[in-house]
């Protein structure tokens, strides 16, 4: 009688430990999928103080816009190093898709205003760095897909029942989706029906 | 269809292409049996010395089949072996002989910078590593293909007609289309069908080559007979040979259309945008181009490419239109021709924009001018018939900068024979009197006075655009009649002969001139490059001689001038330095022969031209226009350069 207690008791032992790691496998997957954004963010932070020093030339009426896209660089860079020392951190990854999102808009007015002054346009260096602006935005948005998927994966594992009783003995907590607007992707696609 | 789905299908199909291509085979060893048993029946029957007897022929024929079928399916498995095995160093290497350039992420042209990214932007979004990149630099269609066996030895091409016509969306759809390929395991069935379907074709030239090496005719009624009988049998399996190539076809259209509706389905899926997939497509069907390859040997890989490479019986791509229906139901094809006028607006308007930073193009000319550039010889080299964007620009930059009067005349076929001969005419005023008194004789007095009136402008020509504007002088000479243009060449030896104390440069342009002309006339005198730098030791002493009294008034500078281009082609004995006397005519030899070179030693010879040019640590432009030209004799094209690596090096 005891060994069948006993044997029982090893089993659901073993069923715990088997649930426990694949919880932690899941969070381990979706961090892992943080750090390729984090490189693509911090590119893109990387790049816009050289983008409004190429602009400062040929904008010098329109300091409060330059001046809003550096606050706003700044603000997603303290964001970032928030997000990334804990991405499981819920409030963390909305701040930061908050201020991401803050800076797109910014770097989006700054882009309509260039596109009045013709000359900063046809610069040679400006136009590399909305290249580069453009990659590291379509990279960031890419690689948020899989990180999404991977937090969705996490999501739904740690909710059903009866991982949902050990997720909460072990205070495994919900993860955020990450939602960035790449300011490119907004414009609304050419299409004509002629 | 999810993912495994479409592998599973992959392999499945694999299993079909393997099931027909047997099948193929088999029907080309049963059809060259049954010829071969018919032939040495005939042979039998008219000469009974091939065979001793009626009955001991009969005996004779499982052996002749089991003989004929291990030659033919042994001919086709060994030539697809060593196809597959030239092949094996993965995609790069069917890039590679399709002449594609690689493309590394450090480039600084703009283009092919966007093409990296957008590379490496795909390359995240389906989770496969980062391929090489090709450019094609030849094809001006828009296309493109991805090779190799697996994902890690993938390689993916584009031609540069994408490149220059694709927006970012455009070229984002058909990367995610290549990658696609990719992901779902087709490169791995395609690479193995290009030495496939090289094997079925090897029949039909093997049985060529029998024909064409057939002696005619043989001594002796019966030796004729046996050898009309043979050059019979050669000809029916030549036809099989055809047949072979067709069921090859047919494979290659049966695989490839069913995967590229595959490739379409996800490379929206990756990009998450219908648009940019759907608007490459339309370019391709209102471009004039369209997809096209100029290279014929794309017929291997035309199951692989983006959109049709090749116009044929059996297509290897679903029709275009059906293509965009899958994407967008509500295409119109109207938009084709919608497409095609904004493509000509866009290409108008850049050129208007052009003509408006004219005089910034000029100021950048007269920059060009005066700087001296410094250049490694291997760069320069490299550069030989592979222009980048940057030398495309430059060349436009050029001949917007021409006068405008100019411009017209050399569309004109008439006008271009007069503007070619004032462009040939020496510089200095009493050879240049000598020129046109011969003139006057040869082609008449008509022909004198329009090239007298065309002389001031074309010495208001600089050294820089001489060279653009010859070259463009050319297109129009060939609408010439022949005759004329027989005449044109004996003048243009003429004046050669009567010039003056030439600097090297004009002659060089007029050698340049001679030399596409007699190409045009006569395109197979061109021998093939076959001979090595050290048999043509003398030609190379004459060449180098020049070049180095040229570059510098003192005779010590110019032999240690002369030294540094041969020490890099002779590192052994070499002929020394030799003042030249009245060097025209002996560098006219030495070039035409120096024209016989192998490629390779071309190679050497173009770097060793520049290290003789930019001894002294610079190089102006008289002397970068020299080498050019040059280079062009010896048919080596290189493209102009610009003064901006100068900046980048210094």
């Amino acid at each position: 009688m005891i060994w069948i207690v006993l044997g029982i008791i090893v089993l659901l032992v073993m069923f715990v430990i088997g649930i426990y790691n694949g919880l932690i496998t899941a969070r381990n997957g979706y961090k892992n999928a943080f750090a390729q954004i984090d490189v693509q963010l911090t590119r893109r932070h990387d790049l816009i103080p050289n983008l409004v020093e190429t602009a400062k030339g040929y904008l010098a009426h329109e300091r409060n816009t330059l001046e809003a896209v550096i606050t706003a660089r700044n603000a997603a860079v303290s964001g970032l190093k928030a997000a990334a020392a804990n991405p499981g951190d819920a409030a963390a990854v909305q701040n930061l898709a908050s201020t991401e999102n803050a800076l797109s808009g910014a770097l989006g007015r700054l882009f309509a205003l260039a596109e009045a002054y013709p000359d900063l346009k046809a610069n040679r260096n400006m136009m590399q760095l909305s290249e580069e602006l453009t990659t590291t935005e379509n990279k960031v948005a890419f690689a948020r897909q899989a990180f999404n998927d991977a937090v969705m994966g996490y999501n739904n594992r740690r909710e059903v029942f009866p991982n949902s009783v050990i997720a909460g003995m072990f205070n495994f907590q919900a993860a955020q989706l990450l939602e960035i607007e790449s300011p490119a992707k907004r414009e609304v696609p050419k299409v004509s029906f002629t | 269809m999810d993912f495994f789905a479409r592998q599973a299908a992959t392999r499945r199909l694999s299993r079909w292409m393997v099931l027909l291509f047997i099948l193929a085979i088999a029907a080309i060893v049963i059809a060259i049996n049954f010829v071969v048993i018919v032939a040495v029946a005939i042979l039998a029957v008219e000469d009974g010395g091939l065979l001793a007897s009626q009955d001991m022929s009969l005996a004779h024929y499982p052996m002749v089949v089991l003989v004929t079928s291990i030659v033919v399916i042994g001919t086709i498995g060994i030539s697809s072996l060593v196809r597959t095995a030239s092949l094996s160093g993965g995609g790069g290497a069917v890039a590679q002989q399709l002449g594609g350039t690689r493309v590394t992420s450090d480039t600084t042209d703009p283009l092919r910078k966007r093409l990296v990214n957008v590379v490496e932007e795909i390359s995240i979004a389906s989770g496969v590593p980062v391929p090489q990149i090709y450019v094609l630099e030849r094809e001006a269609g828009i296309n493109a293909f991805a090779a190799g066996h697996n994902p890690s030895n993938a390689a993916v091409a584009v031609t540069r007609g994408a490149l220059v016509n694709l927006n970012r969306d455009e070229l984002q759809g058909v990367i995610a289309h290549e990658f696609s390929h990719v992901l779902n395991g087709d490169m791995r069935l395609s690479t193995r069908l290009i030495g496939w379907l090289f094997g079925l074709t090897v029949i039909a030239m093997v049985a060529r080559l029998v024909l064409r090496h057939m002696p005619r005719r043989a001594g002796g009624r019966k030796g004729g007979g046996a050898i009309a009988v043979i050059m019979l049998a050669a000809v029916i399996v030549l036809i099989l040979g055809w047949i072979g190539l067709f069921f090859g076809r047919l494979i290659q259209a049966a695989v490839s259309r069913n995967r590229e509706s595959l490739a379409d389905a996800s490379a929206v899926q990756f990009t998450r945008d219908p648009q940019g997939l759907r608007g490459a497509l339309v370019k391709i069907g209102a471009l004039g181009v369209g997809s096209r390859f100029s290279d014929t040997d794309a017929e291997e890989v035309a199951h692989m490419l983006f959109a049709p490479g090749l116009a044929r019986a059996f297509s290897t791509h679903p029709p275009l239109e059906e293509r965009i229906r899958e994407i967008d139901p509500r295409f119109d094809p109207k938009e084709f021709e919608d497409m095609r006028r904004r493509m000509n607006e866009e290409r108008l308007q850049a050129q208007e924009e052009a003509a408006r930073n004219q005089p910034a193009a000029a100021e950048r000319l007269s920059g060009m001018l005066e700087g001296a550039m410094v250049l490694a010889p291997a760069a320069v080299a490299q550069l030989v018939a592979n222009p980048g964007t940057e030398h495309v620009l430059q060349t436009q930059g050029l001949l917007a900068s021409l006068p405008s009067g100019f411009q017209q005349a050399v569309r004109q076929p008439e006008n271009a024979a007069t503007l070619f001969i004032a462009l040939a005419l020496d510089l200095t005023p009493d050879a240049r009197g000598r020129q046109l008194a011969f003139l006057n004789q040869q082609m008449g007095g008509e022909f004198h006075d329009a090239v007298q009136t065309l002389l001031p402008q074309v010495d208001s020509l600089t050294a820089v655009q001489r060279m653009p504007a010859l070259l463009q002088v050319f297109p129009a000479l060939r609408q010439l009649s022949r005759a004329e243009r027989i005449a044109l060449l004996k003048c243009l030896n003429g004046l050669l002969t009567r010039e003056g104390r030439a600097s090297a440069f004009p002659y060089a342009l007029r050698k340049l001139s001679q030399v596409q002309l007699q190409d045009e006339l006569d395109p197979r005198r061109r021998a093939a490059g076959y001979q090595t730098l050290s048999a043509l030791r003398d030609e190379l002493q004459v060449l180098f001689s020049v070049l180095a009294m040229h570059g510098s008034e003192d005779e010590t500078e110019a032999r240690r001038a002369y030294e540094i281009g041969m020490e890099s082609m002779l590192p052994g004995i070499r002929p020394p330095f030799a003042k030249p006397g009245h060097w025209p005519p002996r560098l006219d030899q030495a070039l035409t022969r120096l024209d016989r070179l192998q490629p390779a030693a071309k190679e050497m010879l173009v770097e060793a031209l520049v290290r003789t040019i930019s001894h002294d640590m610079r190089m102006t432009v008289a002397e970068s226009e020299l080498l050019r030209a040059i280079c062009a004799v010896l048919h080596c094209p290189l493209p102009p350069l610009y003064a901006a690596p100068a900046a980048a090096a210094s």
